[in-house]
């Protein structure tokens, strides 16, 4: 019985050694292994050609060729100015993957791409044309269009274009361009001083100057009756002159004289028009308020009537714009 | 007395309406002109020199309007405009020359006058009255800085070159913007090298037409083909005085032959990955000649100088206008930043060479210290084993010795 039992215990000795050699071979096995696979793949990696002919997957479009308006642009006075930020976008999955795109187009200087719309500083096109007829199967040609004013910052102007695709990849690309200076302003068709007897001063007249460009303007001034340089400032139907002289025709750029005026009082507040161009100090700025034009500034108009003219008197008055340097 | 009250504030409202209705009509009557840019600067112009510039005369108005051009200021009689009157509208902005022609004797400095841009009469007078009409103009100062240093200095761009049949000449095609202040007769040189570019096969070195100070101009170099044979070629085309050049590629082809012609787009893979990472890299390849070619992308991939991977595909048939893409897998087996390079090969030509950077990291770093602590722990295992083994046999061969 005691045999049997011992030759039990050692069988199973037996087997308890079996089962740790097996448990040794697995381990060397597994610590051995993953050094193998690594001189195998290192093989494959190394110098030796891989086969072609599968797919890389998704591929990103791409935004090529952005121009905007050829790199300058030259607004219209007291309008807009369709502009066009346009590029051409690749894309190697198909155009039909184009999804939308969508552009700002700002101030490089002052404003940034996020930044919220303003006339002066910041557009947004949320919704460019796709025109995937453009070219092969993976070109479409976007154009991004902006309405811009007249009273738009002059310097480097940034369009930056998003771009993405039905398999949510995108693109994000820019490009510079230069707004010119717009030198413009708008006045009014005449100055109607209306019916003055002779040897009087009449009354005051207001004539609106506004800034229609994005340039800070001096006014120049100058006048004529019949032509430039005559010395006068109107000639008149009737009379033993027929002419008022060009000095008798003044002008006020800063503040209004209420009230009738005596000649004396009338040359003591009033600048004299002359034949030549006199560049006054103006210093109206441009536009920056999007409801209404917030640069418009008033002068002030009188004219005496020597004795000498009688009836209808006419003349020209040539107001100039020039561009204010800053001081 | 409220009919009277009625008529009262009805002829107010009817006037006040009116005199709306006319203020319209009058902001509407109004046309605005204006021009681009607001002022010009004419800087190191040389005494008795040359220099021009363009300026935009835009309008509001969709109706043409009638513009006239004069100059005043100090120096006015050096200034000249392309044109003196003409019409301008919202759709025709016009492009107006001004010409600066300052005299040999003049002393250095800086001299402003003026180009005076003005519309036609705004208004009109009326009977009985005494009446200002008021014409617009715009000043636009020409700011002129007078020196006696002459400057040469230029900008060359635009160099193209067209594939010809043999026989004909090949015209190399560029744009040379003159921005010294002396008149300019750019040197262009080209060398025609053979398709491997190991070899010149032709030089040319000609003086070209000259180009007035601020002025660009358009130039043609013909280059007689007789000693080219039917193949592909590379030119190098230098303008020296704008120490700028291009590397440009024509065919020289048969009479009559359909032009072959590719374009390498571009090869694309993963800006970054991880040591041990199978990466994609894709070529692709359009067919932008007139018939359809065999292609072959031949690349490699280096790092540091060392080549590491060569790629060749295999030869696929481009049909005219579509893309061929070459697909390749790469497994990088140091970290560093590689570079994946190369060129199509089609129908006995070659493309321009394009490349792309691959930036391999480290990557997987915890994952590699746990390896590590599971590899200590079978070591520490794989001794436990060894010594249990040995105990356990010792063991065994010690009853056995005692059973025997």
């Amino acid at each position: 019985m005691k045999e049997k039992k011992e030759k039990r215990n050692f069988e199973i000795k037996r087997m308890r050694i079996l089962f740790l050699e097996i448990a040794l071979f697995f381990l060397v096995i597994v610590f051995i292994f993953p050094f193998f696979i690594n001189t195998l793949f290192a093989d494959a990696g190394g110098n030796v050609s891989v086969s072609s002919g599968v797919s890389i997957g998704q591929s990103n479009p791409n935004i090529n060729s952005l121009d905007i308006m050829g790199g300058s642009i030259t607004l219209v006075p007291n309008s807009t100015l369709l502009v066009n930020c346009s590029a051409i976008i690749e894309d190697f999955d198909g155009d039909v993957d184009l999804n939308s795109v969508r552009a700002e187009f700002f101030d490089n200087s002052i404003s940034y791409y996020g930044d919220s719309d303003d006339n002066n500083t910041h557009y947004t096109n949320n919704s460019c044309n796709i025109d995937t007829d453009y070219g092969d199967l993976y070109e479409a040609k976007v154009d991004c269009l902006f309405y811009v004013y007249y009273y738009a910052n002059p310097g480097t102007w940034n369009c930056t274009m998003y771009v993405t695709d039905f398999s949510s990849y995108s693109d994000l690309d820019g490009n510079l361009s230069i707004i010119q200076e717009l030198l413009a302003f708008g006045l009014p068709e005449s100055i109607d001083y209306g019916v003055i007897n002779a040897t009087y001063v009449s009354s005051e007249k207001e004539a609106n100057v506004a800034n229609v460009g994005n340039v800070k303007v001096n006014l120049s001034l100058s006048g004529y009756a019949q032509a430039v340089g005559d010395g006068y400032a109107m000639a008149c139907d009737y009379g033993s002159t027929r002419n008022i002289s060009i000095q008798y025709e003044k002008y006020n750029l800063t503040e209004s004289i209420s009230g009738d005026l005596t000649l004396s009082q009338f040359e003591g507040n009033y600048t004299n028009l002359t034949s030549n161009v006199v560049v006054n100090e103006f210093n109206l700025d441009y536009r920056t308020d999007e409801e209404i034009n917030d640069r418009i500034n008033t002068t002030y108009w009188r004219i005496y009537v020597p004795t000498g003219v009688a009836g209808t008197c006419n003349g020209t008055i040539v107001f100039g714009a020039i561009k204010a340097v800053a001081t | 007395m409220k009919n009277l009250q009625f008529n009262k504030n009805f002829r107010m409202f009817f006037f006040l309406a009116l005199a709306f209705f006319l203020s319209l009509e009058y902001v509407s009557a109004v046309v605005n002109i204006g021009i681009s840019p607001a002022s010009v600067d004419f800087k190191d112009v040389l005494r008795g020199g040359y220099a021009e510039r363009t300026v935009v005369i835009s309008a509001s108005s969709i109706e043409p309007v009638s513009v006239g051009v004069s100059t005043w200021g100090n120096v006015s009689d050096w200034i000249n405009v392309s044109e003196t009157s003409f019409e301008v509208s919202k759709d025709k902005p016009y492009y107006l020359n001004v010409f600066v022609n300052p005299p040999k004797d003049i002393p250095n400095g800086k001299y402003t006058s003026f180009v005076r841009v003005m519309t036609s009469y705004l208004g009109q007078g009326i009977e009985g009255h005494a009446v200002g009409v008021v014409r617009s103009s715009l000043d636009l100062a020409i700011n002129i800085e007078i020196v006696d240093t002459e400057i040469i200095q230029c900008s060359a761009s635009g160099f193209g070159v067209q594939s010809v049949e043999i026989g004909d000449d090949v015209l190399f095609s560029m744009k040379v913007f003159n921005n010294g202040n002396i008149r300019l007769n750019p040197r262009v040189t080209i060398n025609i090298w053979d398709q491997d570019q190991l070899s010149i096969v032709k030089s040319i070195d000609s003086v070209q037409k000259e180009i007035l100070p601020t002025r660009e101009e358009d130039l043609l170099v013909r280059v007689d083909s007789s000693q080219l044979r039917v193949g592909q070629y590379w030119a190098e085309i230098s303008a020296i005085d704008c120490y700028s050049s291009s590397l440009l590629t024509f065919d020289i082809l048969e009479k009559g032959a359909l032009k072959a012609n590719g374009e390498l787009l571009r090869i694309l893979t993963r800006a970054t990955a991880n040591k041990g990472e199978i990466v994609p890299i894709e070529v692709s390849f359009k067919n932008i000649g007139e018939k359809e070619v065999s292609a072959q992308f031949r690349g490699q991939i280096s790092k540091g100088g060392k080549l590491i991977q060569v790629l060749e595909s295999q030869i696929s048939d481009v049909l005219v206008g579509s893309i061929e893409k070459f697909n390749f897998y790469f497994t990088p087996q140091d970290q560093g930043k590689y570079i994946v390079s190369g060129r199509v090969f089609y129908e006995g030509k070659k493309t321009f060479e394009k490349s792309t950077v691959l930036d391999v990291l480290q990557g997987k770093d915890g994952f590699s210290y746990l390896l590590l602590i599971i590899y200590i722990g079978l070591v520490i295992l794989i001794i436990f084993l060894f010594y249990k083994i040995r105990k356990e046999r010792k063991l065994y061969f010690k009853r056995l010795g005692r059973i025997k």
